[in-house]
């Protein structure tokens, strides 16, 4: 159903397959740049990824991007990055590098003195126009090359504080299936499961709309052929560019329909427990798409259809196909669990029950709560939790 | 057409004043709860003393201004700049540019509406402010964890001034009411003197 009304954006240029790298130098050129700064994990310039882009630009590099990004080292890069007279920003690794990357951007486009005044979401601040901007993701999760968001810890309160704002989006993204080649089958299986949560909560959330379903159910398919085997075979280069790809439309479609209970349940869970962030989403996804049946029920069913084929839809009575892709999902968190051990339950993970009243209120201040179809409180988000422990 | 063009704008600064009106009245809806409805005194509770909230259209000048205090919510009756001058982060010649965002968003959480209709929307119990922020009609700035208390505290009040048909709607009434509804409505006469004591008193902000 059409909503009365919705927004869809997103300018990304994006680049994907065989020698996608190599084309950098020329996205940068194209973009007017000639001195970029280069945000990239230490593994990537061990696997010799900046060999890779060659090209005869001077850059700034910088590998040394902590676990969690934070308003100092935001600040620190972005005074280094104006003194070294850098034009452009070039991010390559994983959700840290990436969020830190988003940020300085931001920092160094606009007349904003402080990462603080960003806080909030659609909030602008005049400035002048953004500098170019490249992202290369390197796992196949998070999807933060199409999204704008950023989460960034503040020092003050070691508080990790969610930014929204297009002025995150990249130019351009890079997916080419060498920066995933020597991802752990784990961190595979994990991110894989964080793709299909976009893809789910973007397919059920209140901001949900034609555009954005359109991704989300093509992500949702291409996880559902090619989660597992990507795992069973890493070096399999086809699996891994579909779930490259599936990761990207899953980051677009939830950009613009937003992210739900699920991901409120999982940031709470990363901040009170340390739980990463991917794991945390894989465990509770089957958990709150029970919770809500009621409301989404029939959407979930659509999604069976994408998620384990026609043929299988097709034998399904309607009225038990959401509660049947929800059973599929379990399956696939089973068979990664055998496979590679990504937790299953929130016990497995190392939660306790004693743990769970203070996820329970980090949960309901995060702001993903507002776009769940079905609206949570305190006891609903301790149920759900219980049940996943 | 120049008919069409005039009925536009009365409708536009009719519905302003609406919007105003109603804002008005759901924060002096938010103080009472604040005094009343243990959901909004743990909400408030949590917030910093001395904690500032601004809602209005963007553009508004004259946004509804709250500040939390341990003794309760009150309504600064001061216009937006002044505001944005006593808890500045930028030189106050910067931060009197409204909606600059130039204040530091952990003493202050603004929320402001895109346009009027976005507003009025709202305010007109069309659309839940949950709805409203799924439909991208609002701006926040300031920290999400905050705006979520806040956003609570609102729901909170409309469930208790709507008609319960159009709260069951919203899905704002979730759960029993702590307080009977009649009792909040009676209480909004007296809101109002406590108001202009605040206005004439002695300490705003």
């Amino acid at each position: 159903m059409l909503p009365e009304y919705f927004e869809f954006y997103n300018p990304v240029k994006i680049l994907c397959g065989h020698h996608a790298l190599e084309n950098i130098p020329y996205e940068l050129m194209r973009l007017g740049a000639t001195k970029p700064f280069v945000l990239i994990s230490r593994t990537m310039v061990e696997q010799g990824v900046l060999e890779m882009i060659g090209g005869r630009l001077k850059a700034l590099v910088r590998t040394d991007v902590p676990k969690d990004s934070s308003f100092a080292l935001v600040d620190e890069i972005t005074t280094r990055v104006r003194q070294e007279g850098c034009d452009s920003i070039l991010a390559i690794g994983g959700g840290s590098v990436l969020d830190t990357a988003k940020a300085v951007r931001v920092m160094l486009s606009g007349e904003n003195k402080n990462l603080r005044q960003m806080l909030g979401s659609e909030w602008v601040i005049p400035g002048r126009k953004e500098i170019p901007f490249i992202m290369v993701p390197t796992t196949s999760g998070t999807g933060s090359e199409c999204t704008g968001v950023a989460v960034v810890q503040d020092d003050r309160t070691k508080i990790k504080q969610e930014i929204v704002s297009d002025r995150f989006l990249p130019d351009v993204a890079i997916l080419d299936p060498r920066c995933t080649e020597k991802l752990p089958p784990r961190l595979t299986a994990s991110s894989g499961m964080d793709a299909l949560t976009h893809a789910v909560e973007a397919y059920t959330g209140l901001q949900k709309n034609p555009l954005s379903d359109a991704y989300a159910s093509s992500a949702v398919r291409m996880i559902g052929q090619h989660l597992i085997a990507a795992v069973r075979e890493p070096k399999n280069e086809e699996h891994r560019m579909m779930m490259a790809c599936a990761s990207t439309m899953a980051g677009m479609a939830f950009s613009n329909s937003m992210v739900g209970l699920c991901h409120a349940i999982a940031h709470a869970l990363g901040a009170a427990c340390q739980l990463p962030h991917a794991e945390a989403v894989g465990i509770m996804l089957p958990h709150v798409m029970r919770w809500q049946m009621d409301v989404v029920g029939h959407d979930y069913g659509r999604l069976l259809c994408d998620f384990c084929g026609p043929e299988y839809y097709a034998q399904i009575p309607d009225r038990q196909r959401g509660e049947k892709l929800i059973e599929a999902i379990e399956d696939t968190l089973i068979h990664l669990h055998q496979k590679c051990e990504i937790p299953s339950n929130l016990r497995e993970a190392g939660v306790t029950r004693k743990d769970l009243r203070a996820v329970v209120q980090a949960a309901m201040d995060d702001g993903a709560l507002l776009t769940n179809p079905k609206p949570a409180g305190k006891e609903d988000v301790l149920y759900i939790l219980e049940r996943a422990l | 057409m120049q008919e069409i063009r005039e009925k536009i704008l009365q409708t536009r600064a009719f519905q302003k004043k609406v919007v105003q009106t109603v804002l008005s009245f759901l924060a002096r809806g938010l103080r009472i709860c604040r005094r009343l409805d243990p959901l909004v005194q743990v909400e408030f509770d949590a917030m910093p003393e001395d904690f500032v909230l601004v809602m209005g259209v963007l553009g508004a000048r004259h946004p509804i201004i709250l500040q939390n205090r341990s003794t309760g919510l009150y309504r600064v009756r001061e216009s937006f700049a002044a505001v944005c001058n006593r808890i500045p982060l930028a030189p106050p010649s910067v931060a009197r540019h409204f909606s600059a965002g130039t204040t530091d968003p952990s003493r202050m959480l603004e929320i402001r509406f895109k346009s009027v209709e976005a507003g009025w929307r709202m305010i007109t119990g069309q659309i839940s402010i949950a709805q409203a922020y799924a439909r991208h009609d609002l701006m926040i700035h300031g920290e999400i964890a905050r705006a979520m208390q806040f956003v609570r505290c609102i729901e909170r009040v409309e469930a208790y001034l709507l008609p319960k048909r159009m709260a069951r709607r919203l899905r704002l009434l979730q759960e029993q009411l702590p307080n009977p509804r009649w009792r909040i409505w009676l209480q909004l006469l007296y809101a109002k003197k406590e108001e202009y004591t605040l206005q004439d008193g002695k300490e705003v902000l």
